[in-house]
């Protein structure tokens, strides 16, 4: 018994060596992408078609453009039937992106199918369902001090959504952006420079604002707020949203499922929930026969300026 | 599940009744060490040259009944303790009495001697048990401080996610899957620094074991496993005390006797003050403005008489940070844990022992960030009230039987604001109860069968369920014993938690349209005590987890979703052989542990509902721990970790919205088969040298020098996937612990 240990371990190190995982290596496979963003009461938009890459490879939307699809999008009625149907065609100055042959108008609260043939990748199907208009009922300023003792509120009709309540996503455009103009968080952010400390903006790369000239928040349920007693809801800008001092566009958007399911499916790929690190889920699409969102808002737009 | 409760009550039957007949005489009484007069739990008594033992029990307490009248040598053995034997004349229908006490080895290793094979309280090596003497604990390398549960994830079938975690993996099984108990109280947060180290005291703890799997129906609400710890019940021969100094934290204990029993107090803190004052004087940005976690553990015993001991016991902990990472940012971190128990034991006769023990327990954690002038807050608590009684009969000495109810009152409170509205709250108040049934059988020829019947109900909605439990225990040889067990299990709670981090923990309880989880578990091995004080363990365990209900990680946000919307439900499966082998005497001692694993989990929106490993699945896994006696003053211990890789993603392909209508750029996703590929493998060395002495004739003191990673390997943690301004995919591996890391601590006992 005098080496048991030691002849052990050699046996157990020679089990482990020869009985490792093997690591298999993921395999890239093309497949199509749709991009196409619904706005409620406005002009029925592009359809983009892409290819996946692989993900060693550079990404070049140019190169992985779809050229030679063949692209519907239908109005269905109740039952699911198409009341009309717009084709569209290749836009040849912007390759996999296309425009539809038709002018419409989108419609609130109703079911819009997408259907694209794509030689050597088949059909590719996808609907949404265009989430109810809303409108801005009144705002408590145009105007606020940063970070003083009343923020900006907007207060707003509820958008209607089938089967579950509204999803909102607001986005801050900047209206007058600038190195100048950054409030004292984004500074360090961005630039990691401090309250006080002197600093030369033309010295800064500018095009670092990039990132931030619209700045969106995730997915936030209409339950975060309370509801008024005739059924509005007041919903505040917290601070930390803003980004720039000046003036910015608050746009509020009702949100659909397909893009619901994007946003809070790939905030999931960037890590930090419950899952462990390095374990990474594929979004949840609602594409038919491909990836991308085939989706779908309905927005307010209002406009705060913000003080120093 | 019909078929497999009339089995169990086929066995039941079959192993339920006792013959009454009187017991021709009997022996009881506590085991004690001699030096500090603590229970000695699991202890071995035995009867030499018959087959006629027990072990000591949580109390230890022994009883050993039947025995024909006549002259005997009675003999108790612990590990680490002289032997002791004494002889004993066993009268008949008589009970007698005695008080046990063993002397400890002294620290020169070069005079110990293995000792006989039956060394070690059988009762210590039940199925799937594993036992972990504080001693130990406090020997082996450690991260800046002993660490117990960094300590249980070198045995085999206890996995560590990472070297930043001490949570517990335990075959198969989330650490939400194991019962946390201190002192017979839950923990639900047993960590410090945010995960990085779990929460108890080396100094102040008497014992820790490990149910792996497979456990008795005393023991119930968690599928997976129990880790049973018990605090010191202080010197009862002397005023004592222990400190020590450490890079991280210093600890002191006291512990001492007064005129009806024992006290013991243990605190310890970290002393990283005066380091994060010197850095912040230099300017170094990210430096918290405060940081701390402290704990206190304290019991004080209690006789009444001879037949009723009472002990109260406390525990305090808590984590605080308060950083400011970026300018306009403040980040208050709190959170941490109180225990407080009151147990009394009672011996109703020679044969039957008895405990009630009230238990209160809290976890709170209370966040609070302010970031560019928006305020993010959570309060969240747990509190756990229960009253626990038990019951212990020994009919003869063939058969014994535990009975016992466990009952409590669960309160969470959770609420979580943002921007000064209230964004999510909940409140659950239930109650909970079990009771349970636990019959041994002495069948004779070297069997024993151990069935078992739990029945728990939990209030939030409403559920009852009945788990049965079976082991067979059978002694082939002497030195052999084939063991089998067998159970249902279900856990009512599930834990929101990060591998990484710890501080927000938020446990949930199943509700109406949220039912239990359950699992069902098999186990098999065989102990072989060797030659020259070896010992050989060999286990395989089969073990399911049905209805798994967990924070679905897509929620985002659960502001006005219903309870059962939070939750996405799964299972998983894991199977998996260990092998160890232990030497726990002589100047050279340690054990080599090897396991052999495969978990699977399920859910419907990971993996397109298909069976993937989670991240903690290792194939293979060896730990080879070592003590060696330099000299009379001198020791080295080691610690080597050599595991196959974890389950990672490897994205395959990527894709982008270019025209995306939220945010400034373009947003781009992953496409890749989840967990697929495998991190590299996962080794490391830890070593430490003890040097020992008397410090300036007032004390003795142990100098100890640790260095973890003594070969700076650099291993993986995860990957980060980042996309570039180039339009490539960046790489970048996060590491665990890259560096050896120094430990220096002084301890003195006095």
């Amino acid at each position: 018994m005098k080496y048991v240990l030691l002849r052990a371990l050699i046996a157990f190190l020679a089990l482990v060596v020869s009985a490792c995982d093997t690591t298999s290596s993921s395999i890239h496979e093309d497949e199509v992408v749709v991009e196409s963003y619904l706005v409620a009461g406005e002009d029925i938009s592009t359809v983009r078609l892409t290819l996946t890459s692989e993900i060693g490879s550079r990404y070049d939307a140019s190169q992985l453009g779809i050229r030679n699809a063949t692209i519907f999008v239908r109005l269905l009625s109740e039952t699911g039937d198409s009341e009309f149907e717009i084709e569209y065609v290749h836009d040849e100055n912007r390759p996999g992106i296309y425009i539809p042959a038709d002018p419409h108008t989108i419609l609130a609260e109703r079911t819009y199918a997408l259907e694209a043939r794509v030689p050597g990748h088949g059909i590719v199907t996808a609907q949404t369902i265009v989430p109810g208009t809303f409108s801005v009922q009144c705002v408590n300023a145009t105007s606020v001090q940063y970070q003083g003792p009343v923020q900006f509120e907007q207060t707003v009709t509820v958008s209607a959504y089938p089967g579950r309540q509204s999803v909102f996503v607001f986005s801050l455009e900047a209206l007058e952006p600038s190195i100048a103009t950054l409030t004292p968080f984004y500074l360090d952010v961005i630039y990691e420079i401090s309250s006080g400390e002197e600093y030369d903006a033309s010295s800064l790369d500018v095009e670092e604002l990039d990132d931030f000239l619209q700045n969106s928040s995730p997915p936030i349920n209409e339950g975060n707020y309370i509801v008024n007693p005739d059924g509005t809801l007041t919903i505040g800008l917290p601070w930390f949203a803003i980004v720039f001092y000046g003036e910015s566009r608050v746009h509020t958007s009702a949100i659909d499922d397909a893009l619901f399911d994007f946003l809070r499916y790939q905030q999931v790929q960037q890590g930090g929930t419950t899952l462990s690190p390095g374990e990474i889920p594929n979004v949840l699409d609602h594409i038919e026969g491909g990836r991308g969102v085939f989706g779908s808002f309905s927005r307010i737009s209002t406009v705060v300026n913000v003080l120093r | 599940m019909k078929r497999r409760v009339r089995i169990f009550f086929l066995l039941l039957t079959t192993t339920a009744f006792p013959t009454l007949a009187q017991s021709p005489g009997s022996i009881s009484g506590f085991v004690r060490d001699a030096q500090t007069g603590e229970t000695l739990l699991f202890a071995n008594v035995y009867l030499s040259a018959t087959s006629y033992g027990a072990a000591t029990n949580t109390y230890g307490f022994y009883v050993i009944a039947g025995i024909p009248a006549g002259e005997y040598d009675l003999t108790v053995s612990y590990l680490g303790f002289e032997t002791h034997t004494q002889q004993v004349t066993i009268e008949e229908n008589r009970n007698l009495r005695i008080e046990l006490e063993l002397t400890p080895f002294s620290v020169d290793f070069g005079a110990v001697t293995v000792v006989a094979d039956r060394l070690e309280a059988e009762d210590a090596r039940q199925i799937s048990l594993a036992k972990l003497p504080a001693a130990r604990i406090a020997n082996l390398p450690s991260i800046l401080e002993p660490d117990v549960f960094r300590s249980l994830q070198l045995l085999p079938g206890i996995k560590a996610a990472s070297d930043y975690s001490s949570g517990l993996y335990i075959r198969g099984g989330t650490p939400d899957q194991t019962l946390i108990l201190l002192d017979a109280t839950t923990v639900y947060n047993p960590s410090h620094f945010f995960g990085f180290f779990s929460t108890f005291n080396a100094d102040a703890l008497k014992d820790v074991r490990v149910y792996k799997g497979g456990y008795p129906a005393e023991y119930g609400g968690r599928i997976g496993s129990v880790v049973d710890l018990y605090n010191k019940d202080g010197n009862r021969r002397k005023t004592s005390g222990r400190l020590s100094l450490g890079i991280l934290a210093s600890r002191v204990l006291l512990e001492g006797p007064y005129s009806k029993g024992s006290w013991m107090i243990a605190f310890r803190r970290t002393t990283l003050e005066p380091l994060l004052s010197a850095l912040q004087n230099q300017d170094i940005q990210g430096i918290p403005n405060q940081f701390y976690f402290y704990d206190l553990n304290a019991k004080i015993n209690l006789d009444l008489s001879p037949d009723d001991k009472i002990s109260i016991a406390a525990y305090a902990g808590r984590d605080f940070l308060d950083i400011e990472v970026i300018e306009d940012t403040d980040i208050l971190l709190e959170y941490g844990n109180r225990t407080l128990s009151a147990r009394w034991t009672h011996i109703l006769s020679e044969t039957a022992f008895s405990g009630i023990t009230l238990t209160s327990s809290r976890y709170f954690s209370d966040p609070r960030f302010s970031i560019a002038g928006t305020k993010v807050t959570r309060d969240n608590t747990v509190d756990d009230f229960s009253i626990k009684a038990d019951l212990e009969l020994l009919f003869n000495r063939n058969h014994s039987l535990k009975l016992g109810t466990w009952t409590g009152l669960f309160k969470l409170r959770l609420l979580d604001r943002f921007d000064n509205l209230d964004s999510f709250s909940e409140r659950i108040n239930t109650g909970y109860g079990s009771a349970y049934a636990q019959h041994t059988f002495l069948a004779g020829s070297g069997m024993t069968l151990t069935s078992g019947l739990r029945a728990s109900y939990f209030g939030n909605g409403q559920y009852f369920r009945i788990e049965p439990r079976f082991s067979a225990d059978y002694q082939l040889r002497e030195t052999v014993r084939l063991q089998i067990s067998a159970g249902r299990y279900h856990q009512f709670l599930t834990l929101i938690s990060n591998e990484a981090f710890s501080g927000f923990d938020v446990w949930l309880t199943t509700a109406d349209g949220v039912p239990p989880s359950y699992g069902d578990q098999l186990v098999g091995g065989v102990k072989w005590s060797l030659p020259r004080g070896y010992k050989l363990d060999i286990e395989g365990y089969y073990r399911t987890m049905t209805a798994l209900f967990e924070l679905d990680p897509f929620v985002g946000d659960p502001a006005g979703l219903e309870y059962e919307e939070f939750f996405h439900f799964g299972s998983g499966w894991a199977s998996g052989l260990e092998v160890f082998l232990e030497r726990s005497t002589g100047r050279l001692n340690g054990f080599l542990g090897y396991t052999f694993s495969v978990t699977r989990r399920q859910f419907p929106t990971l993996n397109d509902n298909r069976p993937y490993p989670p991240k903690y699945d290792r194939t293979h896994d060896v730990k080879l721990v070592t003590n060696f006696e330099l000299g009379r003053n001198w020791r080295t211990t080691a610690a080597w970790s050599y595991a196959t890789g974890q389950a990672y993603t490897e994205p395959a392909s990527r894709y982008r919205l270019n025209d995306f209508p939220f945010g400034s750029e373009p947003i781009n996703a992953i496409v890749s088969p989840f967990n697929r590929a495998r991190l590299p493998a996962y080794h490391r060395l830890d070593v430490g040298f003890d040097k020992r002495g008397r410090f300036f004739g007032f004390a003795d003191y142990t100098f100890r020098l640790q260095v973890l990673n003594a070969y700076a390997r650099n291993n993986t943690w995860f990957y980060f996937f980042e996309f570039e301004d180039d339009d490539t995919v960046d790489r970048t591996t996060v590491p665990q612990i890259p560096v050896p890391i120094p430990n220096l601590s002084l301890t003195l006992d006095f």
